[in-house]
């Protein structure tokens, strides 16, 4: 069985008008619980988890869609159940069983004593029933609708031409999707919005020249509620102004980047 | 890492007795562990297999023949095997009249897991070899067709099934409705399953997968797919027919040996052509597929084309005049 996580419902031939209904439709079902944004225990424990699944990610080389994934799973698993408090223990072996279940899911090997290096020592006893755990809390529905599985469509909608032009905004806009991951206000907008806001701020970014057009048939789209659409463009700049400002303080990136560039990109961010 | 051992399995305990209620995951705490935490009762067995067993069952709740598939699960170092977990969150996301449909899903713990599907009355192998294959044209043309819908709703969800054959093949006798089965698990897992090698060969896999090509791709189903094809009509698998050593040569015989004006990239993929070389002109499906009308049998050579990218797709194939005949339905 194969299949193509980052665009799970996209024909290989040709659009379909019904899947990309059924997309749309099914989202929902891929987010976590609306009840738990308001909760400070969710929004501190997921900040830990995700902070600890990167750092995994990092010191495992994997993919980035494997921890995406994982982060996904978190969310719909912690939003639907109570966060136990007083064991250390618990975060630690539902971010190890998150990223298992995501590396089988896309087809990876993730040796659980790789995982264990990292300080998440559990027996594989403990992993398989936390595993099992999250497998029927989400219903075992593990094949996510990601904002990944949209860009393809939103693009399409724009009518470009140029194949390189396609993929290089496609490649831009995952960028910005996976740095997006570490807020969790985020989590407020669906799936399809955050690829929507994505495809925008990646358009403006690389081809200004086109970026009218672009958001004039992104935001045209019937899937898409404009103020909506509006909030979260507004909370993805805020982001990247955060970003930009966390790039000016880390040193590291003043030996591979010239002081005017980045006053360019930044000023440029600016003015979206 | 943790003081109280004991403290987190009966953390672990609760957390277990709230998910009672999920739909899909049907293990209840305290219930021994069996056919009653599934809510079936068994009947008998239905097959046996390399992955574990499947038996009939009737639904405690609504009195409904279910199917139950019990996977023997060994070697746990990597926690819930990745075959099983990928085929119920697929199964869980294709939702079409011409595939199987997968009800429930339960554990016994290290040891089994359990899945619950639909009843079908039998598989097209049976129908095949116990009930003389469908000489009726009609029937072999709505089979095609109800096949060849599920396969390009799989295709269009970027989902390959890559073990399409008879035996997977269900049918409702009543309605003579035909439904997809086995996503995944039958075939060889290494790692997690005892699973034992059937001897002989298999007549369903396509010519880029017999050549240990890792670049395949929905193609694959289409060629499974003429081999099924070509079954029902002869009442026999095709390269079950063809006298060869292996089911390669046969596919050559029948089509003659590729060369890279027929298939751009043979000889990359298979360096060791030579020794088929200059061997086999076709013998022609024509020779072996007879009693199938023309149009059928052009759409037969679309689906038993050597070139994977000249293969006809699922989706262009229910286009194709073979179905356009108003009689059939």
């Amino acid at each position: 069985m194969e299949f193509d996580l980052e665009d799970p419902l996209v024909s290989l031939e040709e659009e379909q008008t019904f899947t990309i209904s059924e997309l749309f439709a099914s989202e929902s079902e891929h987010v976590p619980s609306p009840n738990c944004l308001t909760s400070t225990h969710f929004r501190v424990f997921c900040c830990e988890a995700i902070s600890l699944i990167l750092q995994v990610q990092v010191s495992c080389k994997l993919d980035p869609f494997v921890a995406y994934l994982a982060i996904n799973y978190l969310h719909r698993f912690m939003s639907s159940q109570e966060i136990p408090q007083g064991k250390p223990w618990f975060l630690r072996l539902v971010v190890i069983s998150c990223l298992s279940l995501a590396s089988k899911m896309k087809n990876t090997t993730l040796s659980f004593l790789v995982i264990q290096k990292e300080g998440c020592y559990f027996k594989a006893q403990s992993i398989q029933r936390m595993e099992l755990l999250i497998l029927g809390a989400l219903k075992w529905r593990m094949r996510s609708i990601t904002p990944f599985s949209f860009l393809h469509f939103f693009i399409s909608l724009a009518e470009i031409k140029d194949q390189s032009l396609k993929q290089a905004l496609k490649s831009r806009a995952s960028e910005i999707i996976f740095n997006a991951q570490n807020d969790i206000k985020l989590l407020e907008y669906k799936p399809s919005t955050v690829a929507a806001t994505a495809l925008i701020f990646a358009s403006h970014e690389l081809f200004p020249q086109q970026y009218s057009i672009l958001r004039a048939s992104i935001t045209a789209s019937e899937y898409l509620d404009g103020e909506t659409l509006s909030k979260c463009f507004d909370l993805m700049q805020d982001m990247m102004r955060m970003e930009a400002k966390e790039l000016m303080i880390d040193t590291s990136f003043l030996s591979t980047e010239t002081p005017v560039s980045m006053l360019e990109r930044n000023t440029k961010r600016q003015r979206i | 890492m943790w003081n109280e051992e004991s403290d987190w399995i009966g953390s672990f305990d609760a957390l277990l007795a709230r998910l009672a209620e999920c739909s899909m995951c049907s293990r209840r705490s305290g219930e021994r562990p069996g056919a009653a935490q599934m809510d079936v009762k068994i009947l008998d067995v239905a097959a046996e297999g390399g992955y574990g067993r499947v038996f009939r069952c009737l639904d405690v709740h609504t009195g409904a023949l279910v199917a139950m598939k019990q996977i023997t699960m060994v070697r746990l170092s990597q926690g819930i095997p990745a075959q099983i977990i990928r085929e119920v969150s697929l199964l869980r996301e294709l939702h079409h009249a011409n595939i199987v449909k997968l009800l429930r899903v339960g554990f016994t713990e290290n040891r089994y897991v359990n899945l619950v599907f639909e009843h079908l009355d039998y598989d097209l192998h049976q129908f095949i070899v116990n009930r003389g294959y469908p000489k009726d044209a009609t029937t072999v043309k709505s089979f095609m067709f109800q096949i060849l819908s599920a396969v390009a709703y799989c295709h269009s969800r970027k989902v390959l099934h890559r073990d399409l054959k008879p035996s997977n093949v269900l049918i409702n006798h009543s309605k003579r409705l035909i439904k997809l089965a086995d996503f995944g698990l039958a075939r060889e897992f290494a790692d997690d399953f005892l699973y034992t090698e059937k001897l002989g060969t298999s007549w369903y896999r396509a010519p880029e997968i017999l050549c240990h090509s890792r670049q395949y791709s929905t193609q694959v189903d289409l060629w499974s797919v003429g081999c099924i094809f070509a079954e029902m009509v002869i009442g026999q698998p095709l390269f079950q027919v063809i006298n060869c050593r292996d089911e390669l040569e046969g596919i050559f015989k029948l089509l003659g040996t590729p060369t890279e004006e027929t298939w751009p990239g043979i000889t990359k993929l298979m360096p060791n052509l030579h020794i088929y070389c200059s061997k086999f002109d076709p013998l022609g499906l024509e020779t072996f597929v007879t009693d199938l009308e023309p149009s059928g049998l052009n759409l037969l050579s679309m689906m038993l084309c050597l070139d994977p990218s000249k293969r006809i797709s699922a989706e262009a194939s229910l286009k194709h005049a073979y179905f356009t005949d108003v009689n059939w339905i």
